[in-house]
């Protein structure tokens, strides 16, 4: 029972940590999921492609809001998520001593600007890890009941939560396999139960043999070559919202070859970003953590070197950099580094406790507060508080009818007005889908996470309807701009060639903007001579 | 074994409660967020200059953009009507008592400059050289250098950026697509003498403009057939696929809309073509 207490003080103790102190962000592919989840049991209005997202997140969410709003059951699944990860670390550094390891472990985990923001923000990731550490601690410790089948189900459902969960499951099974040789084939047997149904659904939607529902996006990943990154992502669609771009690449036949990268600039910038992710004060405790697991374990020692090995590997293919959020795709590698720092610093502390057992506390002490340190002063990664007020506000006075474009980014402020969403289409298919009023929106949603470049180039594309301002929200971070298609006019609004607008008033204005520049109002670093 | 599991189901459900009541009250919109709307007062503090355009750069550049807006309103904003990220990466010639930001604008809204021009020479300090037309082909011409290296900078992979990011590549493709005949000719310029193939691409879509700016007969022609370049081919059949007025090569049957011709497009993709 004792042990039962202290494992659970310190899941519940990371738990109110990152809860208490860290600002939920409800991410846009996180709300799509919820929403697929609530399309497998009824109505598609939004007609999403419930096959884009692998089930599990779906499901978890949809299963929770029989309990909570929907918005409400996503968040959830983020800290439920790594408070399995923390539990079980925690298990797999069962033997040693339970004080130390309760305060290293809160305080290297706490400490990562990474992990604290994921662990309030739902993303399958998160569950992508609880997977991966629940499976390693099922191989590594001692002989429990059911765990090979309770393995290969944990393998299955790493396929069922993100496509790279093939990479991961592969691992874990692998080592089940060189550690329990023909036992292991009951976890193989397990995986394939809980993964074939899925990839028979996968295969029937997509009308072929897949292994992944977004085969579609190696295949038009291709065209990074020669298309800018966010008009190719436009034009194919984010999400699980269809388009018949996507359409098309899905119906073609299977490609030779995955886009790759130089490999070792790949391996170098996730090394790079690797690097950055562990506190410098970490890094001596890692590496002593890494020895001491390759001289005790090597199972343990394979399944962490092939975690950040695989998480490394995906830096590989263009669809694994994210620029925006370098690590996101790098987190199974993040988990293991701050677990080799935990586990190095919990060896040090205990042999300092033999001999000197306050300096041992004290130093379990300093890992605490370096943690606390970062719960409490550490970057936030919330949303700009204008999207709330962006939400509440068209919920109060937009028409329950309003249909709202915007993109899949921006979809959550336009999602919790309860308001009608839609995507804003490429540039390409804009001017023909907006062309006629029943298809097009009432209104359109801009933000600071997209920028006007969403609008394409300045005129809107000729469109002949008047776009008018209705709303604008702004605080430090960020800002929230509130279009609303107006009537038609038989031209666009925004600088159509040769429509000069009215007459200048007068110079009054221009006298005083240039008085303005004079007293030295205008931004002149930029501004070597002739 | 019993305890510990009666222990454990303790634990599970203690979370769940806690992340339950968290989860609940963190989904909430507070209702106190309503009144922040400040349309209309953003705007009259920007005309009123008690708010810098740089202040609220989103709100700027759409007033920049609309004719509808006032002239005065217009002015007012020049400086910030460029894209902070891309109007720091141009350096441009200008001499102490001009406005380096507010020309740059300018350039890259010729009809608002026409307009202006029609009051030389009674124009301030800061912007008077669009009076002079040799200084001012100067300052277009670097603008234009400025944009057209911009356009061959190889871009970032950034699988998420859906959700923002910074290409500046594209937004100087874009920035052409504002500038009339002069940002045709760049772009044009462009397609020929790229040094990336990339550049080159970008010099087709800022031609085209995604199907809003009318080219000669014959040129999207010329690019989807290009002897060398996939990439000038594959953006020209995407400017094609854009247009009523155009259909795609290989003699397939007219597409009735935009939508049909890029799925036409698409479909090629894999055979090798366009």
């Amino acid at each position: 029972m004792n042990r039962t207490l202290y494992v659970w003080s310190v899941v519940l103790a990371f738990a109110l940590g990152v809860v208490l102190t860290q600002t939920p962000v409800l991410n846009p592919d996180a709300l799509e999921m919820g929403l697929v989840g609530q399309a497998y049991w009824g109505a598609n209005p939004l007609g999403l492609d419930l096959h884009h997202y692998p089930p599990v997140f779906p499901l978890l969410s949809v299963l929770l809001t029989a309990a909570l709003s929907l918005h409400g059951a996503i968040l959830m699944v983020a800290p439920l998520a790594f408070s399995a990860v923390i539990l079980a670390l925690c298990c797999l550094m069962e033997g040693k001593d339970r004080w130390l390891v309760g305060a290293v472990l809160l305080g290297v985990f706490w400490s990562s600007p990474e992990l604290r923001s994921l662990a309030v923000s739902p993303d399958p990731r998160g569950l992508q890890l609880a997977f991966l550490y629940a499976g390693i601690g099922l191989v590594i410790l001692p002989f429990q009941r059911f765990r090979g089948v309770s393995l290969g189900a944990l393998a299955g459902l790493l396929v069922l939560t993100r496509p790279e969960g093939f990479l991961f499951a592969s691992l874990l099974l692998g080592v089940a396999l060189f550690q329990w040789k023909k036992k292991a084939a009951v976890s193989i047997g397990c995986f394939f139960a809980v993964v074939l149904p899925y990839l028979g659904l996968v295969s029937k939607s997509v009308g072929g043999v897949s292994l992944n529902s977004r085969a579609w996006e190696i295949k038009g990943s291709l065209l990074l070559e020669f298309l800018p990154v966010r008009p190719l992502i436009h034009l194919w669609g984010a999400g699980a919202e269809s388009t018949p771009f996507r359409e098309v690449l899905r119906d073609l036949g299977p490609q030779n070859a995955v886009p790759q990268e130089n490999l070792w600039g790949a391996l170098g910038a996730a090394g790079v970003e690797l690097g950055a992710s562990l506190l410098l004060v970490w890094w001596a405790a890692a590496a002593w953590g890494a020895v001491l697991i390759a001289r005790s374990s090597r199972p343990l020692t394979a399944l962490l070197g092939g975690t950040i090995v695989v998480s490394m590997a995906l830096y590989w293919v263009p669809m694994g950099r994210d620029l925006a959020l370098p690590l996101i795709n790098l987190l199974p590698a993040v988990v293991a580094l701050h677990f080799l720092a935990a586990w190095g610093l919990v060896d040090g502390l205990s042999r300092l406790r033999s001999r000197n057992r306050s300096g041992a506390f004290a130093g379990g002490a300093v890992a605490l507060m370096i943690g606390l340190w970062g719960l409490h002063n550490g970057e936030n990664r919330a949303l700009p508080e204008s999207f709330n007020g962006a939400s509440s506000w068209m919920s109060e006075n937009l028409p329950s009818e309003a249909e709202v474009a915007s993109s899949l980014g921006s979809a959550p402020i336009v999602h919790q007005s309860h308001r009608r969403w839609m995507r804003i289409p490429s540039r390409w298919e804009r001017s023909v889908e907006w062309k006629s009023a029943m298809n097009r929106p009432d209104f359109l949603v801009l933000s600071s996470t997209d920028g006007l470049w969403m609008l394409g180039p300045p005129r809107l594309n000729g469109l002949g309807v008047t776009v008018e301002p209705a709303a604008f929200f702004r605080d430090p971070k960020g800002w929230v701009l509130l279009l609303e298609f107006g009537k038609q006019t038989g031209a666009g609004q925004f600088n159509e060639s040769g429509v000069v607008p009215e007459e200048l008033e007068g110079l009054d204005s221009l006298q005083q903007l240039s008085r303005e520049l004079e007293e030295g109002g205008a931004d002149k670093d930029e501004a070597p001579l002739h | 074994m019993a305890t510990a599991i009666r222990g454990h189901l303790l634990g599970v459900f203690l979370l769940l409660v806690v992340l339950g009541f968290w989860a609940n009250d963190a989904a909430d919109v507070p209702e106190s967020q309503v009144a922040s709307e400040r349309l209309q007062e953003d705007l009259e503090a920007l005309s009123g200059g008690s708010l810098s355009a740089d202040d609220v750069p989103a709100l700027a550049q759409w007033m920049f953009r609309d004719t509808q807006q006032p002239s005065e309103r217009r002015l007012r904003v020049l400086s910030a009507a460029v894209d902070a990220k891309l109007r720091h990466q141009i350096r441009l010639p200008a001499r102490a008592e001009e406005d380096p930001l507010a020309l740059l604008a300018l350039v890259l809204e010729p009809s608002f400059r026409h307009q202006l021009q029609s009051n030389c020479p009674r124009l301030p300090a800061a912007i008077s050289v669009i009076c002079d037309p040799g200084e001012w082909a100067l300052f277009e011409q670097s603008v234009g250098r400025a944009l057209l290296e911009l356009m061959d900078r190889p871009q970032d992979f950034a699988a998420a950026s859906r959700v923002g990011g910074n290409d500046l590549s594209l937004q100087a493709a874009d920035a052409l697509c504002g500038m009339d005949e002069a940002g045709l000719k760049l772009a044009k310029r462009q397609v020929k003498k790229a040094k990336t193939e990339r550049g080159a691409v970008l010099g087709v879509l800022a031609a085209g403009c995604a199907g809003d700016r009318t080219l000669e007969p014959g040129l999207l022609q010329e690019w989807m057939d290009h002897p060398t370049s996939r990439g000038i081919r594959l953006a020209a059949g995407l400017e094609c696929a854009a247009r009523l007025d155009c259909s795609l090569p290989r003699g397939q049957e007219a597409p009735k809309d935009a939508v049909e011709a890029l799925l036409q497009f698409a479909g090629q993709i894999q055979e090798g073509t366009p």
